[in-house]
Formats: C-alpha cells, structure tokens, sequence
C-alpha cells in the first residue's frame, strides 16, 4: 500500500520542523547535554558530596528562595502597575511605560552597581534604612532587592496586552449584577488575567534564579551568608573544579525545569479553564 | 417600574450626544430606542443603567431619584451586544453572579441559589449548557445567558444594547420572537436600543426615533411608519421616494411641473416623501408625475421597478403588485397615494 503524499493547506512542516529542531540542538540542547556529560566525571558519591555541602545548599537556598520572593513581589508590584499604565490617562504615562523597560535594557552590571551605590550603608537610601537598623546592601536583602529589579519587566509585558484586551463592559456587567469594585477585581479582573500573570511571574522568577550581573555587586558574596548559587559555579570554574561547577548547574537546571513546568502547567489550566477547550 | 428622563444634557468634547431629552417610560412596556449610530440611542441607556452619568438632567424610577445610585444600586439588568460574559467562569457561575456578589446578610443559600439559577436556566431554554464555557457556546446562546445572568437579580428594569446587534440575521430572527415573549411571561419594564428598524417595529409596544441626541418620534410601531412625524423618521423607517419640490401659494412644483397634489402646511423648498408601494401606476396623464420604466425586476408577490422620471430623468424606485406587468421601455404616469410634505431640503 503506497502511501499518497498528504497535502495540507499549510504547506513546509518538515522544513520548519528541521530548522527548529537544528537551531534548538545547537544552541540549547547540546550545551546542556555537554553539562550532564562534564558532571558524569563525578562519580555518584563525589556528585552528592558536592551538590549536598552545607555551601552549595545554602547557595542555591539564596537563589532559589529569594527569586521566588522576588517573583512573588514582582507580581503584586506589576500587577498595580500595569492596572495604572492601561486603566488611567496620566501626564508621563508613557514615559512611565518605557521606564518599565530599563531593566531589561540596563547592563546588569550597572544595574548592580547603581543598587549598591544607592543603599550602601553611606548611599542615599541605605544611610536611613541603616539608622532604623535596616542593612540591604551585602546582605541577603540586597540579592532580593536586585532580583526584584531585574524581574519587574517580566510581570508588566505579559500582563499588559491581556489587560489591554479585557474589555470594559466585563466590569461593567458584573458591576450592574451589584459587584463591588473589590468584588470585581477578585472574581472577575484578577481570575481573566491568571493565565499572563502565572506567565509573567514564571519568567520573573527564572531571570532572578539566573541573575548574575546585578547581584554580585550588592550580595557581598560571603559563603553561607549571600552566595549565590550561579557565583559559587564561577568560582568552582576559577578554581578549575569544573566537575563541581557543573553538578552545581545540573541541579539548578533539574529545579529550575521542575518548577517552570509546573508553572506552565498551572497556566495551561487557567487557560483552558478560560478558553475551555475540553 | 416607571421611568422618568427629564432634559438630559450628555457631551463628549464639542459632540453634543444627547440635547435636552425627554422621556417617560410606563411601567412593563418594552420599549425600542431606534436610530443610527451616533443618534444617542446608547448613551441614554448607559445613563439610564448608571453606567455614565449626564451633565445635566435628571433620571427617576417610580419618582425616586436614579442619579444618586451607581449602577448597582439602582437593580437594573443590563445585557451587552457582545455579552460581556465571564470567560472564566461557566455558564452556571455566570448566572449565579449577581446572587454570589450579594452582601452576606441577604444573600441566598447555595440551595437557593443552584435552583434560582436553574429556573433561570430554564427559562431561557439552555439547562443543558450549565456546566460549559462561554467560549463553548453559540452566539445566540451567549446572549441568552448574558439575558439569564441578568435576570439573576431580579431586575426592576430591564435594558438591552443592541442585543442581537452581534447575531447573524436568522439567529436575530429567532431571538427577536424569542425576547417578545420572555417580555410577555415576565412582564420586566424594558427599553433595547437598535439600528434596526425592523427589529424595533416587531418586537416593541412603542419605539422612540432619536437622531443626533434628540428624539425625533415616540410612538407606537403603526405610528411611527405610517404617519412619521419628521422628515428624518420618514426617510429612517421604511424604504421612501424622496423628491425635491417646491411649494408657492399651496401649489407643489417638481423642478417646473405642477403637481397636482394638496401641499399640507408646507411652504418653500421642501421634500415629497411617498413609500415606494404608495405609488400607484397609471396610463399617461393619469397620474401627477410620468416616466419611463428602466429595469423591472420581481420578489414574489411584488414587482420593483426603476422609473426614469420624465424632465430631469431622476431615477425612482417603486413596489407595485405584479398584476399589471410593467416591462422595460413603457411610458407610464404615477400617482402617490399617500405622502406627506415636509418643509426644508437640507
């Protein structure tokens, strides 16, 4: 039985699908593949020792944890600024707008410097937050307060459009059945954003999980206290424990794709709980 | 409920889009705002639903004042064009909205809520769609639930948008039937703005003809097409044959042919108005106007045909019954049966 070519109305899959597929090889999956291949040089034991020193854990803790604090500010954050950008008409909204931009554009260097700079214990915000007894920068506050900087971006882009779409008769329908207008935040606005807010919040927390640049300008860097993980693999690298480095990595890798997933799979149900395609 | 509008006044920038409106609503009428777009016809029902307030005027329900309450407080169901429904939530939840959002002290049980919910469902024929989505649903469906969701509350005051505004025209057709006799079992006073006529004159009890934030005619549907009070209402409603005349000393004038018809109170240049069935056809000089017959065609039990009238050959369409065939060259005279003459030409 032969086969007859199959037609379709939208023709250059295979060609799309090689491209794809070569592109993602070489840029993506074969690098990452070189990490597992690098860290099989440990052996099982030696690759636990490394990844379970009281230096590595409390690393990636920094990371891990405060990037999803960050996120997690970042999205309450985000969210009141986006509802001020969309809802209202302001001298300087656009301004605004493009200032929301800036870290992504700023070199994170820069960007690490500035914080620094500004909340050193003699800068101009972190000499009064030092007379109250507030330390930030060199402190684990400092590494959160540059993931949150770094991570706003993500929040406001993704939430944006989708608010720019929810149409305005949807308040206006829930307030005429006598909605409150906190009523129609939580069960109407809030809810209809979900899927770009889980979005949004996903790639705040996975910027702020592999920020470097920032971070190690305000972290003071001092092992146990404000190491991040991604500076405890440079190092490893400046030390030539390459095996090391890259265990370190592979566990990021494991937890940073453990837990995008699950955000994915969060944001794929919010979504087809919207658009119920069942 | 009855509804008062007194001498609303609504601008946006230099655009007056409603100037001095008066209206009174009588309670379980279902009442039609038609007119184009731009007319007013939506912004009077926003105001009315609380949704936009006028610049001046004032609104009352049963004598107490409107204005003071925000749209919900004033227990006024509203259905959007594009009904506006909950996307995230399923048509169940939708319904169940307003009964959900009540202040806890007069809320309802959930028992009470799932069978007030229900009859609701029923009452607009879709139980069986509780538990989808509506992105799920059918247009007509939609509407039908955003109409449910909005008796929910047991509005005082029912106001639709150009509910059917969305629909394609057999859907529209179903719905129109449909929505007349929801109106005759519930008995909720009603207005719905459209831009169709013929939507307005089959469904409501009276229709207000509005044009550019004023109100051109309030009347029943008879009244409206068969004696238009404007020359706006005539043209609007019903397909008419508009001719340029002229009235001196109670004589019309069609460029320099006499017309041998009474000219009303008109007087100046003016426009004759007849409906295009109104025109009867005759031999040659049997009628006040004459002309040529240039294209027939026929749509069952009428015959339309274009007449070239004789002088400046202006074209004219008319409805006639198909027992005295016309054909394509015939010299014919017409004679309006009816019209009306309505001073000013702009």
């Amino acid at each position: 039985m032969s086969a007859a070519p199959k037609r379709s109305s939208l023709p250059g899959f295979g060609l799309s699908m090689g491209l794809t597929l070569t592109w993602l090889s070489l840029l993506i999956l074969i690098p990452l593949a070189g990490l597992f291949v690098k860290t099989a040089d440990l052996s099982l034991s030696q690759f636990l020792d490394t990844v379970t020193s009281n230096r590595t854990l409390h690393a990636l803790r920094i990371s891990f944890g405060l990037a999803f604090a960050a996120a997690l500010v970042n999205l309450v954050a985000g969210l009141i600024i986006v509802w001020a950008l969309v809802r209202y008409r302001f001298p300087g909204r656009r301004l605004f707008d493009a200032i929301v931009d800036i870290p992504f554009a700023l070199p994170t260097a820069v960007a690490g410097i500035a914080l620094t700079t500004l909340f050193a214990q003699n800068g101009w915000l972190g000499a009064p937050l030092a007379s109250l007894g507030i330390k930030v920068a060199f402190t684990p506050l400092g590494i959160f307060l540059a993931m949150v900087f770094i991570g706003i971006p993500f929040v406001v882009r993704t939430v944006q459009p989708v608010l720019i779409d929810l149409d305005v008769e949807i308040e206006e329908a829930a307030a005429c059945l006598g909605a409150s207008r906190w009523q129609t935040i939580t069960r109407v606005i809030i809810p209809s954003l979900t899927p770009a807010i889980l979005t949004g919040f996903a790639l705040a927390f996975a910027r702020a999980v592999g920020e470097y640049g920032s971070v190690i300008f305000i972290a003071g860097n001092l092992p146990n206290v404000s190491e991040i993980a991604p500076l405890l693999i440079v190092i490893r690298l400046s030390e030539f424990r390459y095996a090391d480095a890259t265990a370190i990595a592979v566990v990021m890798l494991v937890f940073s794709f453990l837990i995008i997933f699950v955000l994915n799979r969060l944001q794929r149900w919010a979504q087809t709980r919207a658009l119920a395609v069942s | 409920m009855t509804i008062e509008v007194r001498n609303i006044v609504k601008q946006y920038g230099a655009f007056k889009a409603l100037d001095n409106v008066d209206l009174r609503v009588a309670d379980g009428e279902l009442l039609a705002l038609l007119g184009p777009s731009g007319s007013g016809k939506t912004s009077l029902l926003r105001i009315i639903a609380g949704l936009d307030w006028p610049d001046s005027g004032e609104v009352s329900f049963d004598g107490e004042n409107a204005l003071a309450r925000g749209a919900g407080e004033r227990h006024v169901g509203f259905v959007f064009q594009h009904y506006a429904l909950f996307r995230h939530m399923s048509v169940f939840e939708n319904v169940a909205f307003g009964l959900r959002v009540q202040p806890r002290a007069v809320r309802k049980s959930e028992a009470q809520i799932r069978a007030r919910v229900k009859e609701l469902l029923d009452l607009v024929q879709l139980d069986w769609l509780a538990n989808r989505y509506p992105s799920q649903l059918s247009g007509g469906q939609r509407q039908r639930i955003a109409l449910a969701r909005a008796l929910a509350i047991e509005p005082r005051i029912l106001l639709l948008d150009e509910p059917f505004g969305a629909l394609d025209a057999k859907v529209r057709k179903e719905l129109r039937q449909w929505l007349r006799t929801l109106h005759e079992e519930i008995h909720v006073t009603s207005i719905f703005v459209t831009h169709d006529q013929e939507e307005a004159l089959e469904v409501a009890n009276r229709v207000v003809v509005m044009d550019k934030g004023k109100i051109e005619q309030i009347g029943t549907p008879g009244d409206v097409y068969d004696n238009p009070a404007t020359a706006f209402v005539h043209s609007f409603i019903g397909e008419s044959i508009v001719l340029p005349v002229d009235v001196s000393d109670g004589q019309v004038k069609l460029g320099h042919r006499p017309l041998n018809i009474d000219a009303g109170s008109a007087s100046g240049p003016s426009k004759l108005f007849v409906r295009r069935h109104d025109m009867q056809i005759g031999p040659l000089g049997e009628g006040a106007l004459e002309g040529t017959v240039r294209r027939v065609r026929t749509f069952g039990p009428i015959q339309r045909a274009d007449i070239a009238l004789s002088g400046d050959d202006t074209l004219v369409e008319i409805d006639a019954p198909r027992d005295r065939p016309l054909t394509t060259g015939d010299a014919i005279s017409l004679q309006p049966r009816r019209y009306r003459i309505f001073a000013g030409q702009e």
